[in-house]
């Protein structure tokens, strides 16, 4: 009677391990809160999980420096990484996988950092001391590599202001708006939706390599990270409509070459990891 | 009976299948009217939780906005806000938000959500909440806020949303008396919980949605974030991996194990659907939860989501708890009842039909029946025994038995209570009699043989069972069979009686007396051990043995051998018994001795000869008389003619011609003297005698030849009537009888004068016997002598004319040697107009076709 049960087992445990579902860890960035980031990125882990027939989880982590830890501990499969942290990760662990870079708008896999203060702000940034700056993540490319170079392009030193720390894009944006912060670095396009309520850019970057997707080749195989950048680029229209803003406009191969000057930057720059107040 | 039986069984066992019917319903409605109590109090509870979690935020929410609006700056940022556009607006936008976040932010650890302004066409103009999301219009996804902008009134409902689902308070905004939009604070369902969990956290609580209300206001790209409920397809829970910070903590897993036995309830489904407040039981790990369901209405009074609480149940009422084994030992006891009567009902119907095969039997019985009691009162009497004493049943039943039929004249005009029936069966228990006599209804009293036997029961009950047969028929059969076997015994014919193997079982004396053996000595053994002569032949015993295993009788006579070792003769005959099946049983030989017959029979036959012989003789002399009458012409013809021709010769007279023809005449008589020598001399010769074929006609012809010269004579007419038949018989012994009558007739008739003397002849067949008929005038035979007349020497004439041998003779052979019969009467009858009276002699022979 065992035997028997024994050899059901061994026959129906293959074809039930063909038939479970793999399941991707997803790590996206926190620049938003929770609700934003799981509306911002429902639609792609709803066609991933369909197209690559897996299960999707959202590891929601608030620091980008644990996402990071994650990644090379193999706790996360795949990420959603802006440059800084992407360069970051590159340069600590071997396994990280480039998959596709989000187009923008106009079809270029780059975006922005915006400068932002509040519209009754009247201060000149090229004159700015000790105002208090709002940055949000020491890992994020709008934060303090692009304040501290954006200002030191008005020859203004970061390092002579005060600046903290936020964590989220958005909360950077509402700190300002209510005068918590006389500016702010964060992603332009994240600091448009805040422009109803009075936020403005001061300045902005130049164009910088859009967020990625980066895939782990210690916990994914060679095939299922060609599979996951393949189907991320071959997105249909229909399917990008329903997607956020920032990822809408559908996915490019990544370029390494895109990269070379903000590496420079962040060569050039050492970047706190905390505030200065 | 069988029928009645069982429809009355098959009542008993519908109306126990009723009653089990109707005391399980009894039990469910209890059952459920326990159950229903037990769930009113749960959903009272609840309700109550739950209406004073949400009244205690809406009173929280409306001190809130108090609150708001004593700062003085929040409606007039709102109402520039909405009065401007463009960057004014934006900065008016922008200030509110800054004025508000402070409370905002410090409200939200209160469990305030959401704080969002909509403009009075209920578009939204700013989410504290989420600040990013703006300018959408909400008509069709809030009625709480349409209601609010357009009746200018607080709502307060739960009412799900385009992000979140939520507690909403709507209040509207007016500035100088004017609506300019209106504000919400809204509280997420995790709060509220949270709050229901403080009143009572024996529950855990959890919230799902209407899908069709919910699904059309989200914002695409949430939809993900909902989850099938398997309650029910027709709602959703909120965020499925409890992954927003606003979302009710997950389920706990013994939550989702009772949701998954609630997956395929129906009934909760049909109540859901239906808007009902609802509770169950879940039986689960030995445990027993109660599942509460309170609706949650909408603004517009649609289900928007159902609330609902899981308790490990407490207090349950024992019928609830054990209904089911309640339910099963009810049915399990109205089982076994129908069961039992079932076998009741098999157990009496057989009995019945017991009852039914021994009233056949006894109705059936040969004997009489009856039962009585101690008293002895008859109790049961059966077809046949009231048919022998002449009464009814009802005549009988309930009557004392003794005084009843038992014949107290014939039985020493005893009492009741010195009834030797009574009083023989009462003392030993048995009693058996052939000499009882009962008394039937017509007073007749008629011998009885009977047996009683005594029972009774565990009850002590005597019942006298008495068994009676009426032997009047048998009193007689006995009474004929040892008159029979008296008639046997007393028989001077030996009877012997052997099976059918031919052992002797019975003789009677006689046969002792005949044999020399005594009964003892034979019985049991074959007749032909002792009695055989060694006289007849093996073909003999085969023959005799051929006819009775045929089943026929055989009878002759038989040599045997006495005791002694002389032997005797016997005249035999073996009838063969057959039983019912026709198979021989039995034979019945029943034998005389007839060694003194066959002495007087040798005697007999020795006397016969020497009557033949005299009858020869007499007919030699009746013969020659005759032949000595027919010659007497041709002689006087040969003589006168002789001496006429000598005459005339010697006369000279006789010419050649006369004397030819005179030699002729003399020579024809000659020829006819010869002829009669030959008819006599057949007649006489005893080579005739054999038995051959010959027609009657001829026989007849040649009778009359011998005797017509001496009818002619006697002036006797011979009428013919004559019929030819060929027989096989002796015909000189024929013509031997037909002479004797006809001589006898002729004897008869010369003495008669006065009138003709006639003779009639007539053969004729009659089936296949042929009759001579010889009929005369001569009066007849005088009555008192006619049986006499065929007796040996018995006549009528003068001793000098009759022997008395002759009809005698004529008697013996036609029965004995022409197996024939001659009979003689009177008859009289009617010849050329004139009326005769004669004697009619009658031989019949068969004739063989």
């Amino acid at each position: 009677m065992y035997k028997f049960l024994i050899l059901i087992l061994l026959f129906v445990f293959p074809f039930y391990c063909l038939n479970a579902k793999k399941i991707l860890v997803f790590a996206p960035l926190p620049m938003k809160d929770i609700d934003s980031i799981y509306s911002q990125f429902s639609p792609m882990i709803k066609y991933l999980e369909k197209s690559l027939n897996v299960q999707v989880k959202i590891d929601h982590n608030n620091s980008y420096d644990v996402i990071l830890q994650k990644f090379i501990e193999g706790k996360i499969d795949i990420a959603y990484l802006g440059p800084l942290p992407y360069l970051a990760l590159e340069s600590q662990y071997t396994h990280v996988k480039p998959l596709v870079n989000f187009k923008n708008k106009e079809g270029k896999v780059s975006y922005t950092c915006s400068l932002v203060s509040f519209m009754t702000n009247s201060i000149d940034i090229k004159n700015i001391s000790n105002e208090k700056i709002a940055l949000t993540q020491p890992l994020s490319t709008c934060g303090y590599l692009f304040v501290n170079n954006i200002l030191k392009k008005s020859n203004v030193n970061l390092e002579e202001n005060r600046y903290r720390y936020l964590g989220k894009h958005d909360e950077v944006a509402l700190s300002v708006i209510r005068d918590e912060f006389k500016f702010g670095g964060l992603k332009s396009e994240i600091a448009k939706d805040y422009y109803h309520l009075g936020l403005e850019e001061v300045a902005h970057s130049e164009s910088i390599p859009n967020f990625i997707l980066v895939g782990n080749s210690k916990t994914l195989n060679k095939e299922e990270l060609l599979n996951i950048k393949n189907k991320m680029i071959q997105i249909d229209k229909k399917e990008l409509s329903l997607w956020h803003k920032s990822i809408k406009y559908g996915a490019k191969e990544t370029n390494d070459s895109d990269y070379i000057h903000l590496k420079e930057i962040i060569d050039s720059t050492k970047i706190p990891h905390k505030g200065n107040f | 009976m069988k029928n009645k039986t069982n429809f009355l069984y098959d009542i008993f066992i519908l109306a126990t299948f009723i009653i089990g019917c109707l005391f399980l319903l009894s039990i469910y409605y209890q059952k459920d009217s326990k159950e229903k109590e037990y769930f009113n109090e749960n959903i009272y509870t609840l309700d109550i939780a739950y209406n004073a979690s949400v009244d205690k935020y809406h009173l929280f929410t409306k001190q809130v906005f108090n609150d708001i609006l004593k700062n003085e700056l929040v409606i007039p940022l709102f109402e520039k806000g909405v009065n401007s556009n463009g960057d004014i607006r934006r900065l008016y936008k922008g200030l509110l938000y800054k004025e508000l976040y402070p409370s905002y932010s410090n409200l939200r650890e209160e469990g305030i959500r959401q704080f969002h302004f909509h403009l009075k066409n209920n578009e939204s103009y700013l989410r504290l909440h989420s600040p990013n999301k703006y300018g959408d219009n909400l008509s069709k996804v809030r009625e709480t806020v349409k209601i609010a902008n357009k009746e200018n009134k607080t709502i307060i409902n739960f009412e799900t949303g385009r992000v979140m689902s939520g507690f909403r308070n709507v209040f509207p905004l007016s500035y100088k008396n004017e609506h300019i939009g209106s504000f919400e604070i809204g509280i997420s369902t995790k709060v509220i919980l949270d709050s229901i969990s403080k009143l009572d956290n024996r529950r855990e609580y959890s919230f799902i949605l209407k899908k069709d209300i919910v699904f059309p206001k989200l914002f695409e790209n949430h939809k993900n974030l909902y989850q099938k409920s398997i309650i029910n397809s027709n709602f959703v829970i909120e965020d499925k991996y409890s992954s927003l910070p606003d979302s009710p903590k997950k389920l706990s897993p013994i939550a989702k194990k009772i949701n998954e036995v609630l997956m395929g309830n129906k009934e909760l489904k049909e109540v859901m659907n239906k808007g009902k407040k609802y509770g169950l039981f879940v039986y689960l790990d030995s445990t027993y939860y109660d599942v509460t369901f309170i609706p949650m209405w909408g603004v517009s009074k649609k289900i928007e989501g159902y609330l609902i609480a899981y308790k490990k149940s407490m207090n349950i009422p024992f019928l609830i708890t054990n209904g089911k084994y309640i339910y099963f030992l009810v049915l399990l006891g109205m089982i076994s009842m129908i069961i039992m009567i079932f076998i009741i009902k098999k157990k009496t119907i057989i009995f019945e039909e017991q009852k039914k095969w021994f009233k056949s039997i006894t109705d059936e019985l040969g004997e009489g029946l009856y039962v009585m009691n101690k008293n002895a009162i008859v109790t049961y009497v059966n077809p046949i025994a009231c048919e022998i004493l002449g009464y009814k049943e009802e005549e009988i039943i309930g009557k004392n038995a003794h005084i009843l039929f038992h014949s107290h004249s014939l039985n020493n005009n005893s009492t009741h209570k010195d009834c030797p029936i009574f009083n023989g069966v009462m003392k030993t228990k048995s009693f058996s009699s052939r000499e009882e006599s009962f008394l039937t209804s017509d007073g007749k009293n008629i011998p009885v043989s009977l047996n009683s036997r005594m029972i009774s029961n565990d009850d002590k009950e005597v019942q006298i069972i008495t068994s009676f047969l009426d032997i009047s028929i048998q009193k007689k059969l006995e009474e004929k069979s040892n008159l029979l076997t008296k008639a046997l015994e007393s028989s001077i014919n030996c009877v012997v009686i052997t099976d059918k193997n031919a052992i002797i079982q019975w003789v009677n004396p006689a046969f002792e007396r005949l044999s020399g053996f005594k009964a003892r000595e034979i019985i049991g053994k074959n007749p032909k051990e002792f009695t055989s002569s060694g006289e007849h032949t093996q073909e003999f015993y085969q023959q005799m043995w051929k006819t009775i295993l045929s089943k026929k009788p055989w009878k002759g006579e038989v040599i045997n051998k006495r005791k002694d070792g002389t032997l005797y003769d016997e005249e035999l005959i073996i009838t063969p018994v057959l039983d019912e099946d026709g198979d021989i049983s039995n034979f019945v030989a029943v034998k005389q001795d007839i060694s003194d017959r066959k002495i007087i029979a040798l005697e007999k036959e020795q006397k016969d000869i020497l009557f033949y012989q005299q009858s020869k003789m007499a007919a030699m002399g009746e013969m020659l008389g005759n032949v000595a009458h027919q010659w007497r012409q041709p002689l006087s013809l040969i003589s006168s003619t002789a001496t006429g021709s000598k005459l005339e010769k010697e006369l000279n007279l006789l010419s050649d011609e006369d004397f030819y023809l005179r030699m002729d005449n003399i020579n024809n008589s000659a020829q006819f003297l010869s002829q009669t020598i030959d008819t006599f001399r057949s007649f006489f010769n005893p080579s005739n005698s054999k038995k051959m074929k010959f027609d009657i006609a001829n026989t007849i012809e040649k009778t009359l030849n011998l005797i017509s010269s001496q009818f002619v004579s006697k002036d006797i007419t011979i009428i013919q009537n004559i019929k030819n038949f060929k027989i096989i018989s002796s015909e000189n012994e024929l013509i031997q009888v037909l002479v004797n009558i006809l001589n006898n007739s002729r004897d008869v008739l010369i003495q008669i004068n006065n009138q003709k003397r006639l003779i009639f002849i007539n053969t004729f067949r009659k089936e296949n016997l042929l009759y001579i008929e010889i009929l005369d005038n001569g009066g007849g035979v005088d009555k008192e002598i006619i049986n006499r007349i065929f007796e040996p020497y018995f006549t009528t004439k003068h001793q000098s004319q009759g022997t008395g041998i002759g009809l005698y003779m004529s008697q013996d052979i036609i029965k004995n040697h022409l197996n024939g019969n001659i009979i003689v009467s009177n008859e009289s009858f009617t010849h050329d107009n004139i009326k005769y009276m004669g004697a009619k002699f009658t031989i019949t022979i068969l004739l063989d076709d």
